[in-house]
């Protein structure tokens, strides 16, 4: 058995990686889905709408005509307590945001820490995602810049806006490249385990060393 | 696109030749291809024949695939058999994937340096079709060799315009050529260590470009700094020959001296490294080679003669660029400038001294001493930790290689550590002198210590893992345990990726926020660049640290620009007189202003002759320089745009 296995092709073997590892993440991602599916069904997972003035505000500075931030650390807390996968913030910037992040807290925690933070994803024009494993959380924060002197105009902040299954079962270019990547890289440790448990292949390759 | 494809099937086409002719190992022979092709237009760029040279290259890789074809036309299967080896393929197929990912995603420089010169060089080089010494510009170090701005010239020999994403490749195309074949110990049958090897190099890359769990974005393979492809460079040279044991030495001897050659011709610690790499050879090949004829030599004789031709090589690389630059920009080279303005030689034989001597040390030197000593367990340069760490990590890699060989592959791993060894404690000396005698106030904190020794740790341990590979390759006694070591490490690695990088600081993940300070730049320049004549003689000024006339400098690369001259420090002359004979000393001719302080405002905001008032953070003003009846300065608006974001 194990030296029908040894004698595997290495295509079949890169294949037969590439489909484990599929069937692997279409499970995870059915799992997560059905998961968040439950917890809207039970009403713990809720999608609710934000707009700019139930946050706490500090290092923006709000002006006749909108919001601008005062210094290079500007920030915006709310105390959310409920389930959270993902929230979407709508914003026009005058300056170049630079790194948009969002911090968040879960139930119990002392504070922000760099360890649970997510760093946003454009869409669309102005619209920029936060998206994280769907779990308690306290406290959220985003920092929406790093300049000062930026002009914000605020859209909605909708927290856990989307219910379909495309937000789960989309397949970007990165995690295309990451998957060939992680296959290759599995099937040549895999080609390597199998080769090391074969003692006739080391007799072979040191008589032809001699 | 086409342009970068040309260059990488003229790579292709002579590191077939290489491969046919000259018995260049298949692993081997695309660094050494990209090598000669680049060590070819570097030799035209010099005597003014950029452009000549780039197409003269190809024409010799094109010249050298038709003769490879027509002499072994018998045996040309055999050949592109031995030629295509797994790891062959999955380079070239690696270098255009990552080419299609930057052209797709086309990410910008962002980094410092990279508009101070080292983007800023190809951008010039590209657009006046010559290397900087020719002409004038508003970049700081033309001293700088450029190996590194004529490569990305190359890959886009054709293009219409500069393109940054081009220049990432181009470098991307070195450092994976050169990854691909140190330690290209493994044969066509074993493919799977050599992805496994691959992957484990670009791993390492980023281990050591990471110093921690960081936020902002780390980018590596999408810049124009230097460090990486020159510690590649510098570990090619090196394994290039522990590698070739079996080969015969005639041919290889070609292929490590064309990587010497481009590796001096990279950065100034290029000829450094360059020297370290053919002292390193030269006990390998003296102590663990089992084939030392060399020019109809034999044995010693054979060993010194090789070396002193790589050596040669070395040496006069560095002497052409320095006398290059006596003849064309008047500069001397051998003239470090810097906080004590003394000789190469003098400042050698000081900074000897001063080692040696504690009662000849300045105060300056122990205290730097000190902090390079401490530096060593205190700062971080790779993902695990100090260099205490990492050069524990290498001599355990070396030793596990000596253990796991025997004979001469035994000889050659404990050769290869001790001769890297010392190699590095040359190289900390030096940085310690460097620091005392070149740097000013930057030298108390050492400034870059973590860059500049990353290049050599890196190296150090590409270098330590050919070791290892051989080991495995060539001995079937340790070769499994050597095997596991290389997939553990590989799995290690692949862990502390995972842990302090995460995808979202790599450049699969980026986007342009991580652009900002750039873009805000470049948003400024669009609405003002219609009024910006060829001749401007631009004073550029802005309340920061001095970043954004470097930004400026880089996307307005037609015009000179000064710095601010100092205009706020402090000083006892009419502000309008200071303005006036500044600028008269320079020329200007039009001033930029992008955010400039209340200060700036009180002081020459009466200069100007519009209710412009302040100029912030999203505003940006262009102005004429004209003098008044009494010889002083007026500046006359040409356009002022108090809204960047009104205007999108």
């Amino acid at each position: 058995m194990l030296t029908r296995i040894r004698k595997i092709k290495d295509v079949t073997l890169i294949a037969l990686v590439c489909t484990v590892m599929l069937l692997f993440t279409a499970g995870q991602r059915t799992f997560s889905y059905m998961k968040e599916k439950a917890a809207r069904s039970s009403g713990s997972l809720t999608a609710t709408v934000l707009s700019v003035d139930d946050f706490e505000l500090s290092g923006i500075r709000k002006e006749d005509s909108g919001y601008v931030t005062v210094n290079d650390d500007p920030q915006m807390v709310y105390v959310y307590d409920g389930y959270i996968s993902e929230v979407r913030m709508e914003m026009k910037y005058s300056l170049e945001p630079g790194e948009i992040v969002m911090y968040y807290t879960n139930p119990g925690d002392a504070g922000f820490s760099p360890r649970k933070r997510i760093w946003a994803v454009p869409d669309g024009e102005r619209g920029y995602v936060f998206s994280l494993p769907m779990q308690q959380v306290h406290e959220i924060r985003i920092d929406p810049t790093m300049y000062p002197s930026n002009r914000l105009s605020f859209g909605d902040i909708e927290v856990n806006p989307r219910t379909g299954a495309e937000k789960f079962y989309s397949v970007s270019r990165r995690q295309l490249f990451y998957f060939l990547i992680y296959a290759g890289i599995a099937s040549a440790v895999l080609k390597f385990l199998l080769v090391l448990t074969d003692n006739k292949e080391k007799k072979e390759s040191s008589r032809a060393q001699d | 696109m086409p342009s970068f494809m040309l260059m990488l099937i003229a790579i292709m086409r002579l590191s077939f030749a290489l491969s046919a002719l000259l018995k260049v190992r298949s692993s081997a022979a695309p660094i050494a291809a990209l090598a000669i092709i680049c060590d070819i237009t570097i030799a035209f760029a010099l005597i003014g024949q950029l452009r000549l040279g780039a197409v003269l290259s190809l024409v010799v890789a094109a010249a050298a695939f038709i003769l490879a074809v027509i002499k072994e036309k018998d045996d040309l299967a055999r050949c592109a058999r031995d030629y295509l080896s797994p790891r062959v393929v999955t380079l070239f197929v690696a270098c255009i994937v990552l080419a299609g990912f930057l052209h797709a995603r086309s990410p910008l420089m962002s980094w410092w340096d990279e508009f101070s010169f080292w983007g800023m060089s190809a951008k010039l080089t590209k657009q006046r079709g010559a290397i900087y010494t020719y002409y004038k510009s508003s970049m700081l170090g033309v001293s700088i060799p450029p190996a590194l701005p004529i490569l990305s010239y190359l890959f886009q020999l054709f293009g219409e315009g500069f393109s940054e994403w081009t220049l990432f490749a181009a470098y991307d195309v070195l450092i994976l050529c050169a990854a691909c074949s140190v330690g290209g110990a493994f044969d066509r049958k074993e493919r799977h260590m050599g992805v496994g090897v691959l992957a484990l190099r670009v791993m390492l890359i980023f281990a050591f470009q990471t110093t921690g769990r960081i936020s902002y974005l780390n980018p590596v393979f999408m810049t124009a700094y230097s460090d990486v492809p020159m510690a590649m460079l510098f570990a090619r040279a090196v394994c290039m020959d522990l590698n070739s044991q079996e080969d015969g030495m005639q041919g290889p001897a070609a292929a490590p001296l064309a990587v010497l050659i481009m590796l001096t011709f990279t950065k100034d610690m290029g000829f450094a490294l360059g020297l370290i790499a053919v002292f390193v050879i030269f006990f390998d090949t003296l102590l663990a080679r089992k084939n030392r004829k060399f020019a109809g030599m034999d044995g010693i004789g054979a060993a010194f003669a090789r070396t002193a031709v790589l050596g040669a090589g070395v040496l006069a690389s560095f002497v052409i660029w320095s006398r290059h630059l006596r003849k064309v920009v008047m500069v001397n080279r051998t003239e470090f400038g810097g906080s004590e303005s003394m000789g190469m030689v003098e400042m050698m034989l000081n900074g000897v001294k001063s080692l040696f001597i504690p009662s000849f040390r300045s105060e300056k030197y122990s205290f730097v001493m000190g902090e390079m000593i401490s530096a060593l367990k205190n700062r971080k340069v790779f993902m695990a930790g100090s260099g205490i760490a990492a050069i524990f990590f290498i001599f355990l890699v070396f030793l596990l290689a000596a253990v796991l060989s025997k004979d001469k592959n035994r000889v050659r791993s404990l050769s290869a550590l001790c001769t890297t060894a010392i190699g590095f404690a040359g190289y900390y000396i030096f940085h310690l002198f460097l620091y005392v005698f070149v740097f000013r106030d930057d030298a108390y904190t050492l400034a870059s210590y973590e860059r500049y020794m990353q290049i050599y740790y890196l190296a150090w341990t590409m270098i330590a893992l050919a070791c290892l590979c051989h080991a495995a390759a060539c001995d079937a006694v340790g070769g499994r345990l050597s095997r596991l070591a290389v997939i553990a490490m590989l799995a290690v690695s692949m862990l502390g990726f995972r842990r302090y990088l995460r995808f979202d600081n790599t450049f699969l993940m980026r986007d342009t926020l991580a652009y900002s300070d750039r873009l805000n730049v470049s948003a400024k320049v669009e609405q003002i660049k219609d009024v910006i004549g060829k001749d401007d003689v631009i004073c550029c000024i802005s309340n920061d640290d001095g970043g954004k006339w470097f930004i400026y400098t880089f996307e307005l690369t037609d015009n000179y620009i000064i710095p601010d001259p100092g205009l706020l420090s402090p000083s006892e002359e009419d502000p309008k007189e200071r303005i006036t004979h500044a600028f008269k000393e320079y020329g200007v001719t039009h001033v930029l202003l992008d955010n400039t302080s209340r200060e700036f405002e009180d002081m020459y905001g009466d200069l100007a002759d519009t209710e412009t008032g302040y100029i912030g953070l999203d505003a940006v003003g262009y102005y004429k320089v004209e003098y008044d009846d009494d010889g002083m300065v007026r500046l006359k608006s040409v356009k002022e745009v108090l809204s960047i974001a009104d205007q999108n």
